[in-house]
């Protein structure tokens, strides 16, 4: 290649893709433009770039296969499920070690402290509705005992005076005076 | 997130000539996506996940080592060039010259086949391909402008090969 083919490959190289991009100025294009049309070389090449360029613009968007998505969610829940037995695993694989029990005791000992408080507040500070049950339960009860009673001394009178308590008085009456 | 999967997938199915190994690519990239989401800026998302695409296909690339024969088929001459030419004949010509694109894009050393797919086939703007890339704005036109030129010359050296 001489000095002049050259310098013309590179006055050609700085100004093809310019052109084809169109980014040269209109005066510069058209210049651009003469030149090729009388040059058989340029014209070869400057095809060839508007081709190439062409093709590349018309190269499609290859689709996406559906399973890619299908993997890689798969995958999430895996990790997710791991993770979460993981951090299971990890949390009482510490718990177990020896330096951790007197925590581990210690919560445990809030905890039922906490919980015995709050039944002891519990009862000692009945709400309405307890109240009523238990005196309701009460009413109920002392009912039952008047009831009782009543029933008890019907029972005491007519069966216990008559067929226990007067027979042995009977009995031991016939024995004294015997 | 679909068209995020779609743009990756598209992407490392141009850089890699290959659909299997681009679905496995893709598919660790989301993968990755995953265990950065953290740490995941949402409005550089894209960014991020062609950056990750690029170097996974960098790798699966050095793996295999084989590249798109560009001599391997038909003959390519001027003639081919899908401007030229009527119908059934204009039609494989096309064909013809995708094919050869594809391969001479094949040729093309890194960054400037990503520099090519991302400007030429997906369409994104020199700022965004800085940002993707990590290379200052003017680098990315320096390698841009190589690139076309470097496509340029192999497929002349086709035709040429074709021709003799």
């Amino acid at each position: 290649m001489t000095m002049l083919d050259k310098q013309k490959q590179k006055w050609l190289d700085d100004r093809m893709e310019a052109f084809v991009d169109g980014s040269l100025s209109a005066e510069d294009a058209d210049h651009f433009d003469e030149i090729a049309l009388m040059d058989e070389e340029i014209k070869r090449q400057l095809d060839l770039a508007q081709a190439i360029s062409a093709g590349l613009n018309e190269m499609d968007d290859i689709e996406c296969p559906e399973f890619i998505s299908k993997h890689v969610m798969a995958h999430v829940r895996n990790d997710v499920k791991q993770s979460f037995f993981e951090r299971f695993r990890l949390f009482f694989g510490a718990l177990s070690v020896s330096r951790f029990k007197p925590v581990l005791a210690m919560a445990l000992l809030i905890i039922v402290v906490v919980s015995s408080t709050r039944i002891v507040q519990n009862t000692s500070a009945p709400t309405a509705e307890v109240t009523q049950a238990l005196d309701e339960v009460k009413w109920t009860l002392a009912f039952l005992s008047d009831v009782g009673n009543t029933t008890a001394n019907a029972v005491k009178e007519s069966v216990i005076e008559n067929q226990m308590v007067l027979p042995v008085s009977r009995s031991m009456s016939t024995i004294m005076e015997n | 997130m679909a068209e995020y999967q779609q743009r990756v997938f598209s992407f490392t199915a141009h850089m890699l000539g290959d659909k299997a190994a681009a679905a496995d690519v893709t598919q660790d990239v989301f993968i990755k996506l995953w265990e950065h989401r953290e740490r995941m800026d949402q409005d550089r998302m894209i960014g991020w996940l062609l950056r990750v695409a690029r170097n996974a296909c960098i790798d699966a690339m050095r793996k295999r080592k084989v590249r798109r024969a560009i001599s391997d088929s038909e003959d390519f001459s001027l003639d081919s060039l899908p401007s030229t030419g009527n119908g059934p004949d204009k039609e494989a010509a096309a064909s013809l010259f995708r094919e050869r694109l594809a391969a001479a894009l094949d040729t093309l050393g890194e960054p400037h086949k990503s520099i090519v797919i991302l400007r030429e086939v997906q369409e994104y703007k020199y700022e965004e391909i800085s940002e993707i890339l990590s290379l200052p704005l003017n680098t990315v036109k320096v390698y841009l402008h190589r690139a076309r030129k470097a496509l340029r010359q192999e497929l002349t050296e086709v035709m040429r090969h074709d021709y003799a």
